[in-house]
């Protein structure tokens, strides 16, 4: 499986189509991210699709090609609170007038809970997860995208699911706290 | 299971629930493919697409026979690193066109045209273009257009990509009239300015376009448009292309004068503040010029237009304003008047119960303001604004089509399944939402049962005819509760306090206008939902527009 940096380099050097593959590898983490702010399914099918052509175009500006994943995210984040300042503007010129207009659907709150963790791994980590949980890759698999050492992934994962766990657990607890109080 | 395995288990979850459409990738390939043909930059430097040199390279896309010439024409104009156009109009554009009667003036006379299109630092796509007195500059996503002779500066804002969907719309245009026949001819090829140049030309009802390309380089070199009417032809447009001139660093430098009126538009965001900043003059109007007055039409002074306008209240919350205008290129007609601006809520002055005769849809109101004391009864304040254009409305009770939907009791699936009923029309292999036929669908949004069947009856009426079917809802399905504004102060309050996803029941709503989708819409919402059309005559009152006697 081609890493990333060798698929830009493709890409730049004109062969466009390979550009696929990065889109396939990382939708469903740009679209987590974009989701987490926009809070809007629909919408973030549009943040995520705005930032991967929006990544498209300036790719060859992008210095570190490892680090596509998470330059990628950036955008999505960007574009996404932009999409969001946007929606609310909107909505506010509508005013009476618009009340019978509501967004699409939002995540379930379970969900968003476990995004907004998810957003707060470092940048390796929330890449890794994504790779190995919403696009179903192997380990070795992620090695060969990302061009680390098997085992630095396995770290990797490892701390993130360490990470989760643990602010999960507290989360947890924190609700517990306020029921019985 | 521990709590690590929980914790992967619920990670896959959330990977299933990321899941887009299964065509993401190929949506965002379609958008690459754009970006990444020749004629991107000639796209993005050809700011103004307004200017008939857009129409020029728009026809030239579907008029030239061979694709090969096409590319080989856009791969010249993708060299080129400025484009210069220069002749004369007798239709001078302005993007704010309707500041009192000067066009009307200036469009008996011919006016030179100088325009230019070059990437300015950061590649950003610039232009300047002057018809007569009219000068426009775009810099990226700035546009502003200063009138001279009326002294107004016009400020917009918009996305450069739009260029590039503003050209796609037009190349849509052009094809849409080839399917309706309008005639091509391809003319003689023949020698100008030492070039061999070939023609093509195009004709549309009164309307006749010539487009001459270089026979060598496949670059467009002039365009003229005519209009034939009842005497000699009339040529509306005379333009010539130049490429790789050095733009004058008077072109570069321009900015348009402070002027005595601004305007705003597009994207901008003092769109709102200039709207509201007028609601504020005209309480203060009403209470100079109208005193004691219920309702009264106030002109508008300058005469003033906007690009966003809506009914609102005045910030004394005293007076309601209705903006009897529709946007700066139109003039509120009586269809308009009553489906934007009368027939908003429910009740009995819903869409359904109107009835305007045909030849009245299209009268125009002359651009006013609407004011009335906040509690005006409706049909006061719309009998006065329809007396000022020699109309009324009377009441007649009839008989009218009822639909009582009724649910058979089954189990709703959830809403992520059930989906209108023809998919959404997709071109150059994406999906293009917001264009419709009967069937697709058109909220873009998820709907609750409440919404499918309010927009069923809107749409089935939607004709102004008052002859479309009523609906009823017996479903006995679960409603959301109003909003209340006094209560959430966001639609995102309201939504989490009644758990509005409970009411939803479809990804998006269809579009089932006129008599010819009514099979359809019914054999959908027996499929989807197990909702059934009981079809009734009952009495209704129709409220009916009519000349005044």
């Amino acid at each position: 499986m081609p890493s990333d940096q060798e698929v830009i380099a493709q890409v730049l050097a004109g062969q466009t189509d390979a550009y696929a593959l990065l889109v396939s590898r990382y939708e469903r983490l740009a679209r987590a991210a974009a989701i987490r702010i926009v809070r809007d399914s629909h919408a973030a099918d549009d943040v995520a699709q705005e930032a991967f052509v929006a990544a498209f175009k300036t790719l060859s500006s992008l210095r570190d090609r490892s680090s596509f994943a998470g330059w990628l995210l950036g955008i999505v984040r960007r574009r996404a609170a932009t999409a969001l300042k946007n929606d609310r503007r909107r909505r506010s010129i509508g005013g009476d007038l618009n009340a019978r207009t509501p967004a699409a659907a939002p995540p379930s709150s379970e969900m968003l809970e476990l995004l907004e963790f998810v957003e707060q791994l470092p940048d390796q980590e929330r890449v890794v997860i994504g790779l190995k949980h919403f696009q179903g890759c192997s380990v070795q698999e992620i090695a060969e995208i990302t061009g680390r050492p098997v085992g630095t992934v396995t770290k990797q994962l490892s701390r993130a699911r360490q990470r989760l766990h643990d602010w999960l657990t507290q989360e947890h607890h924190k609700h517990e706290r306020i029921q019985r109080s | 299971m521990n709590a690590f395995n929980d914790l992967e288990e619920r990670l896959d979850q959330l990977g299933r629930e990321l899941a887009g459409p299964p065509c993401f990738v190929d949506q965002v390939m379609a958008d690459v493919a754009v970006v990444r043909r020749p004629q991107r930059r000639w796209l993005r430097a050809a700011g103004g697409l307004a200017l008939a040199a857009s129409l020029l390279i728009a026809a030239a896309i579907w008029l030239t026979p061979s694709p090969s010439l096409y590319a080989q024409a856009i791969a010249a104009l993708d060299k080129a690193k400025t484009v210069h156009v220069t002749g004369w109009t007798s239709e001078p554009l302005r993007k704010w066109p309707l500041e009192g009667t000067v066009r009307q003036e200036v469009s008996e006379n011919n006016v030179p045209v100088d325009a230019w299109y070059w990437n300015g630092e950061d590649r950003r796509p610039r232009s300047y273009e002057r018809f007569g007195p009219v000068t426009l500059v775009r810099d990226g996503a700035e546009l502003r257009e200063y009138q001279s002779d009326v002294d107004l500066l016009f400020v917009s804002k918009g996305l450069p990509k739009d260029y590039v969907e503003r050209f796609s719309s037009l190349s849509a245009v052009l094809e849409m009239l080839r399917k309706e026949g309008a005639a091509a001819d391809e003319l003689e090829t023949r020698n100008a300015d030492g070039k061999t140049i070939r023609g093509l030309k195009f004709a549309r009802g009164e309307r006749i376009e010539e487009y001459w390309f270089d026979a060598k380089t496949n670059l467009p070199t002039s365009y003229a448009r005519r209009r034939l009417g009842n005497s000699e032809p009339k040529t509306e447009f005379q333009l010539r292309f130049a490429y790789d001139e050095q733009v004058p660093a008077a072109v570069a430098a321009y900015r348009p004068p402070q002027a005595k009126h601004v305007r705003y538009g597009g994207k901008h965001d003092d769109v709102q503040i200039v709207w509201k900043q007028h609601v504020q003059e005209l309480a203060q109007r009403m209470l100079s010029e109208a005193k004691g007055e219920t309702v009264s039409l106030l002109p508008r002074t300058e005469p003033k237009t906007f690009s966003l306008q809506y009914m609102m209240r005045t910030p004394d919350e005293r007076f309601w304003v209705v903006p009897l205008d529709l946007d700066q290129y139109r003039p509120l007609s009586v269809k308009d008047f009553i489906r934007v601006r009368v027939s908003m809520a429910e009740g009995d002055h819903a869409l359904e119960a109107w009835r305007v005769q045909k030849d009245l849809l299209g009268i125009e109101f002359p651009r006013a303001d609407l004011v009335c004391e906040k509690d005006t009864p409706w049909q006061q304040w719309v009998s006065f604004a329809l007396k000022s254009i020699d109309l009324e409305f009377v009441d007649v009770v009839e008989e009218r089509t009822y639909w009582i939907a009724k649910h058979d009791g089954r189990k709703l699936k959830p809403y992520q399944q059930v989906k209108p009923p023809v998919p959404y029309i997709v071109k150059g292999g994406k999906e293009q939402k917001g264009l419709v036929k009967p069937g697709v669908g058109y909220f873009l949004r998820p709907v609750t049962m409440h919404e499918l069947l309010s927009e069923l009856t809107r749409l089935q009426n939607d004709d102004l005819r008052g002859r479309g079917p009523i609906i009823i809802d017996e479903t006995g399905l679960p409603r959301a509760p109003r909003n209340d504004p006094s209560k959430y102060s966001t639609w995102e309050q309201y939504r989490a306090a009644v758990n509005y996803d409970q009411y939803l029941v479809a990804t998006d709503s269809p579009y089932f206008v006129g008599e010819e989708s009514q099979a359809l819409a019914r054999e959908w919402y027996e499929k989807e939902f197990g909702v059934t059309f009981e079809q009734e005559q009952r009495e209704a009152t129709i409220h009916v527009v009519r000349r005044k006697p």
